[in-house]
């Protein structure tokens, strides 16, 4: 079978097909519709099988397939290969084209004009990846060309006219400086095989030589549209029909960065201009992005910022030697962006007019809906695509080779990206019933789909082949994908019982860890499953509730179980991806889940560039390599700190906190507050694990200092909500900036109390958003001065609520006394008296807005009739009834928590320390803090109730509840919104930039030749500064 | 008086006239002459390239009586160059078709040739 394949498509097949298909459209159009139709199809998908089944013969036998033409050998004749990287490349292409025209055929039908064009035109592009000739190059690189002005006729609105005219110029100037410079090198070395230049590399410094590869890299990098030499190439993906701006951006690019992959070599002296170009480009046309409108326009920029980041990556691990980084990195971006650009545009036809701004309801369209996310996702470089382990790979090389200043443009590109890709998937989610979709026929909904599962096939593949395939990083997605599918089924209640059921079989499945992940994972799990069992109370959840809900709590026990950085930064991604889409469930929470989003990325890109450098210092990417003593460690400790406290939410990038808490859905602001922030958590305390082992690098203080300002800016923010929600959002900041304090102090007792701290708010904070939730439900108001009176209507509700505050409040005897009370003697033992105070202030804001949101509950009279009320519904009790039997069990045996909390922290870790694992009264008995917590206790209380008796004279009185309930209790100019003003700033900072930026694309074509021009001497002037 | 060989006048004519159509196409605003500034430097490039196989007292690279295959190497003109500019010149000519037609539906679309009037795309 194979034999009789081989024999039939063989690489010459492409051109044969190419060709002689052009050749007969014409005759065939004569003949009818149907005989064009057939042959066009008959002649594409010959060629695609004319690379498709070579590629196999290549994989099979390992040898490349090398094509002579003209009986001769070069450099008298042309020749072509077809080896592994042809093969994967040509083959990708021409599937993906097969895709594209199938995308296209509303416009291709019965134009046989159009039909030969792109025939001819996916032949040349072929050409380019294959041919092994200089000259040869050209004569595609112009087929190519060619053929695409003529497709570019399909467009015939005023703009698309103007786009493919200047589209015509700029490439016009392009090919003749690259046949200039063929001409120059044939002059000078007397042939023109790619090979035998590249053999002969050394002798093309000659002045005439020098002047040829100058223009020939002058051309090919312009082709690939380089800042700010391009504003030809974004009119036309502006206004072409969108399946051929796709195809444009995708295939007809893939033979330009071929070519220029191929002819790389000639061009040592130029590699720091050419990266320096490609980082400008990616940068900037990222950045430009955000001020784009139109969809096309859109993803024109993103695609530009795609081929610079993939000449980028071509040029530096050229430069660094590591040629063999090439397939994995180059190809994984190239195909990435293969198959999701092409995807989003022909997405973006789908979605109808309009530009990225407008919302369209896009929920009622869930299958566009699901693709357009894939796409983004993928696009952007997060998992499970191969941009995501192309990009791993890219920062991990950049890293070795001491390119910090690149590791932040491809961070910093790949953040802006995604901002303006995410938005515009936002905008479309957002409802809007008015908005109508154009039919989805199903020649455009195919393609979309076979490119969504290539996508994932090919993610498969990146994740078989470094290793990260594990049950332990897939188990998240596998469980997620079947309930996405069950979900089609069955749904409501039935399957959220399944939903938990699989992911507590899942837990208890995967292996248990030792040491304090061991402690996380069946806190977390045990945690997530009892909050998850509220939103059983939901009759109709949302069709992603269960799946996201599992690959949510999966990847967390994910991320607890790795044990390379690659799987920890894709367990990390899920996590924060499941979690993004659980939030974007509500309506109003779209604007929270973009700034969520946001922040989670940049904590991921800062993790990423922390462990890139300390991969690189260490030769490791196993997690227990971290452990590095060497003052060289720092700069990468303090960026993965700086990620994780991001995720944290310090004081300073918490702002993404509040909003998508307060925003997300009753049961997943529970899930998010008490679950998911202990991600972070444990990240601070393994890599404060990995720093205390090795030695050396103190941060300790300063870390200490932002846990404190994060706990007492939490504490007064909380105060001074007025939404309950909104309230408990910051109190969760608060009490995370408590454990990052604990952590700080790096020893056995600040452990033990971040590791209480961490179970006690995960059982509180569950209460209480659950049981917000509840009232919520039943007065319909997230507004403390809107409730009332609910002692007597929702009783279940007010006690579970009272329990988990006393317990978070730090009052005896429940557990988050023992909480405090370790954490302040720690303090006073370190000799850190100054946060010692700070904390002891923060205990009393911690009381005050507690006590508020108390008061709001059951204090004064009703607004709304109790009549109408009653109590939550069982489903939305029964796990906050198990979270109080948590808080019991930890206060009266606090063993349990102990022992093994004990057990997990190395015995040698604190010697100053003897911990036996006793019942807390013993410790109190044995430690001298007792009266500094006592004392601390009362101050607040005197405080207190100098605060109250302030606010009750200062003002008429209208009671009790007044005071705390409906009073602010802070003025609002004491309360500037510094860090918010800070982050828009700097939003708008990156807008005004953009608009800087793009005044260079003034629409003007004969500005935009200049600019090709002036390109064309800057690469000159590159080579004759370059020392040779 | 320096003679100068051949070449060296069809290199200088060759270059000048790309900076001639270079000039053209960018200092004239009306498309046309910038597509004929294209078409000069069409014409500037391939008489480059034809110069750079030119040798000096060369004959026609055509074996056959007066010329035999062992002195071919030594005598004749190098026929590559002139390969490649028959294949240019085709290519420069389909590139100039295609520049006209959008040059003729634009005038169609915007009833002028102004290239300052395309700029309904920008930023």
């Amino acid at each position: 079978m194979m034999a009789l394949l081989s024999g039939l498509f063989q690489p010459m097949g492409i051109f044969l097909f190419g060709i002689g298909g052009g050749f007969l459209i014409p005759i065939l159009h004569r003949l009818g519709k149907p005989w064009l139709h057939g042959g066009f199809a008959l002649f594409l998908l010959g060629l695609t099988l004319s690379s498709l089944v070579p590629l196999l013969v290549v994989l099979r036998d390992g040898v490349p397939l090398e094509i002579l033409t003209a009986g001769a050998t070069p450099p008298l004749a042309i020749n072509l290969r077809f080896g592994l990287a042809e093969g994967a490349v040509a083959a990708s292409v021409n599937v993906v084209a097969c895709l594209l025209a199938m995308a296209l055929w509303d416009r291709l039908r019965g134009n046989h004009v159009a039909l030969l064009l792109f025939l001819i035109l996916t032949m040349g592009i072929n050409g380019m990846i294959l041919t092994r000739d200089a000259f040869n190059l050209f004569v595609f690189l112009e087929i190519v060309s060619i053929g695409t002005y003529g497709l570019l006729g399909l467009g015939t609105s005023r703009a698309a006219v103007q786009a493919a005219m200047k589209y015509v110029m700029a490439t016009v100037i392009a090919s003749m400086v690259f046949l200039l410079g063929t001409g120059l090198i044939y002059q000078a070395t007397g042939h023109l095989n790619i090979d035998l230049l590249l053999a002969g590399r050394d002798a093309l410094g000659a002045p005439i030589a020098a002047v040829g590869v100058a223009l020939m890299l002058g051309c090919l990098l312009l082709e690939l549209k380089p800042f700010p030499a391009n504003g030809w190439a974004l009119d036309v993906y502006e206004t072409a029909p969108p399946a051929l701006a796709a195809f444009l951006s995708v295939c007809a690019s893939a033979g330009m960065i071929f070519a220029f992959a191929k002819l790389l070599p000639l061009f040592p002296d130029y590699l720091g201009f050419i990266t320096a170009s490609a980082a400008l480009t990616f940068l900037l046309s990222n950045l430009i992005g955000l001020r784009q409108d139109s969809p096309g326009r859109l993803l024109g920029y993103s695609s530009i910022g795609q081929m610079a980041l993939l000449v980028l990556a071509l040029a530096v691990l050229t430069g660094m030697g590591a040629e063999d980084a090439l397939p994995f990195v180059v190809f994984g971006l190239f195909v990435n962006h293969l198959l999701s650009k092409a995807g989003l545009f022909v997405l973006a036809g789908a979605l109808g007019p309009g530009g990225v701004g407008i919302a369209r309801g896009l929920g009622r369209r869930p299958g566009l809906a699901v693709l357009l996310a894939l796409f983004v996702i993928a696009i952007c470089g997060l998992p499970p695509f191969p941009g995501f382990w192309a990009k791993w790979d890219l920062v991990m090389h950049l890293a070795m080779d001491g390119r910090t200043g690149l590791i932040a443009v491809v961070l910093a590109g790949s953040l802006l990206e995604a901002a303006y890709l995410f938005r515009w998937f936002l905008r479309a989610l957002a409802p809007n019933d008015d908005h109508a979709f154009p039919p989805t026929p199903a020649h455009v909904m195919v393609p979309l789909v076979a490119l969504a599962a290539l996508l994932m096939i090919s993610g498969l593949a990146c994740a078989i082949l470094t290793g990260t395939a594990t049950p332990v990083t897939l188990a998240p997605l596998a469980v997620g994908a079947a309930l996405a599918t069950l979900g089609q089924v069955v749904r409501g209640r039935v399957l959220g019982a399944v939903t938990l059921a699989t992911i507590a079989a899942t837990g208890w499945w995967l292996p248990m860890p030792d040491g304090i992940p061991g402690l996380f994972a069946p806190l977390l799990l045990a945690g997530g499953l009892v909050i998850a069992l509220s939103g059983l109370a939901q009759d109709a959840p949302g069709r992603l509730q269960y799946p996201m809900l599992a690959v949510l709590l999966l990847a967390l026990q994910a991320v607890l179980r790795v044990e390379t950085g690659l799987e920890f930064y894709l367990a990390w991604e899920f996590v924060a991806l499941a979690a993004f889409f659980l939030i974007t469930q509500r309506p109003q929470a779209l604007n929270p889940a973009l700034m969520f989003l946001m922040f989670s990325l940049v904590a991921a890109f800062l993790l990423l560039a922390g462990f890139a450098q300390l991969a690189a210092l260490s030769g490791t990417q196993v997690l227990a390599g971290l452990d590095i003593a060497h003052p060289a460690a720092l700069p990468g400790l303090v960026l993965m700190a700086a990620g994780l406290l991001v995720k944290g939410a310090a004081l300073g990038p918490h702002v993404w906190l509040p909003e998508a808490h307060a925003e997300a859905p009753g049961e997943v602001s529970a899930q998010l507050s008490a679950v998911v922030t202990k991600g972070a958590m444990f990240g601070l305390l393994a890599g404060g694990y990995a720093v205390i082992r090795a030695g050396g690098v103190d941060v300790s203080h300063a870390l200490a200092w932002i846990g404190m300002a994060t706990t007492l800016g939490g504490a007064l923010m909380a105060l001074a909500q007025t939404d309950a929600k909104r309230l408990l959002a910051y109190s969760s900041m608060s009490q995370l900036g408590y454990i990052v304090l604990a952590i700080a102090l790096m020893g056995h007792l600040g452990w033990v109390t971040a590791l209480y701290v961490v179970a006690n708010h995960m059982l509180v904070k569950g209460i209480l958003f659950l049981a917000v939730a509840g009232v919520v439900l039943r007065t319909g108001t997230r507004r403390l001065d809107g409730w009332g009176g609910l002692a007597g209507a929702m009783p279940l509700t007010c006690a579970t609520v009272t329990i988990a505050l006393l317990a978070m409040a730090g009052l005896p005897p429940l557990m988050g006394f023992g909480g405090k009370w370790l954490l302040l003697s720690a303090l006073v033992d370190k000799g850190w008296t100054g946060l010692a105070i700070a904390g002891a202030i923060a205990t009393f804001l911690g009381l005050w807005y507690m006590l508020r949101l108390f008061a709001a509950m059951v204090m004064g009279p009703p607004d709304s009739s109790p009549a109408r009320l009653g109590e939550a519904p069982a489903l939305l009790l029964v796990p906050q009834l198990l979270l109080v039997i948590g808080i019991g069990v930890m206060t009266f045996l606090p063993k349990t928590l102990m022992g093994p909390v004990s057990a997990a922290i190395d015995p040698d870790f604190a010697t100053t320390l003897v911990w036996e694992g006793r019942s807390l009264e013993a410790i109190y008995a044995a430690w001298w803090p007792m009266p500094t917590m006592l004392a601390a206790l009362g101050a607040s209380m005197v405080l207190a109730v100098l605060w109250l008796a302030v606010g009750l004279t200062g003002r008429t009185a209208t009671g009790l509840r007044a005071v705390l309930v409906t009073a602010r209790p802070l003025p609002a100019w004491a309360m500037p919104p510094l860090a918010m003003r800070g982050w828009a700033g700097m939003w708008r900072a990156a807008h005004d930039a953009a608009d800087g930026a793009r005044r260079v694309y003034s629409g003007d074509g004969q500005v935009y030749l200049m600019l090709v021009l002036g390109y064309i001497l800057a690469v000159f002037a590159a080579g004759q500064i370059a020392p040779s | 008086m320096t003679v100068f060989p051949v070449s060296t006048v069809l290199m200088a004519t060759g270059f000048g006239l790309i900076l001639i159509g270079l000039a053209g196409v960018l200092l004239h605003r009306n498309v046309l002459r910038m597509i004929i500034g294209f078409g000069l430097m069409d014409s500037g490039v391939a008489i480059v390239l034809v110069a750079t196989g030119y040798v000096t007292g060369g004959t026609a690279p055509i074996i056959d009586a007066d010329l035999s295959a062992g002195d071919a190497t030594a005598r004749v003109v190098d026929p590559v160059p002139s390969a490649l500019t028959v294949t240019a010149i085709v290519i420069g000519l389909a590139v100039t078709a295609v520049m006209l037609a959008y040059a003729i539906r634009l005038y169609r679309t915007h009833g002028t040739l102004d290239i300052r009037a395309l700029r309904d795309s920008r930023g």
